[in-house]
């Protein structure tokens, strides 16, 4: 007699069935890890990231407002000092002294202006004659007058580099640019007058 | 019907779950974020902030330090420099004599020494209203002098007005000897103190003495060699080179110093006829208080 064996039937589950059997680990793995984080937040991360200072424990913040406190501190103790060691200094009589103090006699200015226009072509020092050279206090500014000469047909090429050089001076902050211009002249050749005004630092 | 309330019971609870989940990841998300913040902060900021706090707490006990000992030095000297800038420096009223004995000086002394081929007149003009509760009065005068009498003429310009050594340094110089002595020698702010009081005129004819005074408070190589670039650098150079020589000798002697405030205006230098003599035009103003 044949006897017929039948596989017991294996019931496959649905979707639905595996996202609802999911469900449950989902939310427990989700909330362990928030407690988790949670509990490195308030317990563990403080040990690492605050400081000891004057023997509490100090956050970022209240490092960074502890340090601008001390800024300011120092900052008035320093303004108090110095107003005991230059008591005037903060008074009218103090800026006039002060301007003084900070500017370049005009005689200095005068010479590095001359040892400037004696070699700018170095072959020649003669090259530039200077006719005036005038400083305006108020408008802390120099006007040169001049002629570049004996140059031939350079004439403003040289005037160029004159005015960089002007404006290289350690007092000068800006030079501007003049009238380039070339005339003949029959006893002095090819030249170029100029008159350039230099801004003072 | 139990059957239906049953599937939708597994239904919402399932809902429930991933809600929860859901939720709890983004919190962790946020935690997450949170957590690499405050580990940068600690990296980039707690830290170096935490190497500059001892250094800064250094200074404030420095500088408070510095502030009491300042403090009865300073209170015995202000008054007498206040007085004299009030009644030589900056005075009421020019004090024309006075001025005019100085350009008488610094003439004879240019004609002397053969810097000096004429002076025009000096001319005058009304008092002019400044701001600040300054007053000018405006003077022209045209020289034809050599280079180096040019020279002598704005320094001495220059000097006119200023009183006392620490007059003569540039903020720039005063703070960084200042802050020298935070670093070297705190209590030897008074040395410079008492050094920045120091009458221009007494420094520039015995200026090794005051220096001497003051390195005695500040030995190292540094201080020295910043020392003496400011000395060398500053107006303090034209100072010493006034007052050893005769006209600055002749200023004391007529009591002219300190000399009012001269404040340049205008200068004009012309080539003169022969090499190194030039035309100079002055205008400046000879400062005072009030109208």
């Amino acid at each position: 007699m044949t006897q017929i064996l039948t596989l017991p039937r294996v019931s496959v589950p649905g979707f639905r069935e595996i996202l609802r059997r999911a469900a449950l680990p989902f939310a427990v793995f989700g909330f362990v890890l928030f407690m988790l984080l949670a509990l490195s937040w308030f317990l563990l991360l403080p040990k690492f990231t605050r400081v000891e200072l004057h023997g509490m424990l100090q956050s970022s913040s209240d490092l960074q407002a502890y340090v601008q406190d001390v800024k300011r501190e120092i900052a008035k103790v320093e303004g108090k000092r110095d107003a005991l060691i230059l008591p005037l200094e903060d008074s009218s009589y103090g800026a006039l002294a002060q301007a003084k103090a900070g500017g370049v006699s005009p005689a200095d200015m005068h010479a590095a202006i001359t040892g400037t226009a004696r070699s700018v072509v170095p072959e020649q020092s003669d090259a530039v004659s200077l006719t005036s050279v005038r400083f305006d206090g108020s408008a802390n500014a120099i006007e040169i007058q001049g002629d570049v000469r004996n140059v031939g047909l350079r004439s403003m090429t040289v005037l160029a580099s004159l005015v960089d050089a002007f404006g290289a001076l350690p007092f000068v902050a800006h030079a501007e640019h003049p009238s380039f211009t070339r005339e003949k002249d029959d006893l002095i050749g090819y030249h170029s007058p100029f008159q350039l005004r230099l801004i003072l630092k | 019907m139990i059957f239906s309330s049953h599937i939708l019971r597994l239904k919402s609870s399932a809902s429930f779950l991933y809600g929860t989940g859901l939720a709890s990841l983004v919190l962790v998300g946020i935690l997450l974020a949170a957590h690499v913040r405050e580990v940068n902060a600690m990296r980039s900021e707690t830290v170096p902030v935490l190497g500059t706090v001892s250094t800064l707490e250094r200074r404030l006990a420095v500088l408070k330090e510095q502030v009491e000992v300042s403090e009865l030095d300073a209170a015995l000297r202000m008054g007498s420099q206040e007085e004299r800038i009030r009644v030589f420096v900056l005075p009421t009223k020019t004090a024309l004599d006075r001025a005019m004995a100085v350009f008488d000086l610094l003439r004879d002394d240019l004609t002397k020494r053969g810097l000096l081929g004429s002076m025009s007149a000096i001319e005058m003009k009304d008092v002019q209203t400044l701001e600040n509760g300054l007053s000018a009065t405006p003077l022209t005068v045209r020289f034809a002098v050599k280079r180096d009498g040019m020279q002598d003429i704005f320094s001495l310009v220059k000097l006119a007005g200023l009183f006392t050594v620490g007059d003569s340094l540039s903020r720039a110089e005063k703070t960084a000897m200042i802050r020298a002595t935070e670093e070297e020698n705190p209590a030897g702010v008074v040395a410079l103190e008492q050094f920045f009081a120091v009458d221009l005129a007494a420094y520039g004819r015995d200026p090794r003495s005051y220096e001497e005074q003051l390195q005695r408070s500040f030995a190292s190589d540094s201080f020295r060699a910043m020392f003496r670039t400011i000395l060398d650098q500053s107006i303090l150079k034209d100072a010493r080179t006034l007052f050893q020589s005769d006209l600055g000798s002749a200023i004391e002697r007529g009591r002219l110093w300190p000399i009012q405030f001269m404040k340049l205006d205008y200068v004009d230098i012309r080539s003169g006829k022969a090499a190194d003599w030039y035309l100079v035009d002055v205008r400046l103003s000879l400062l005072q208080r009030g109208m």
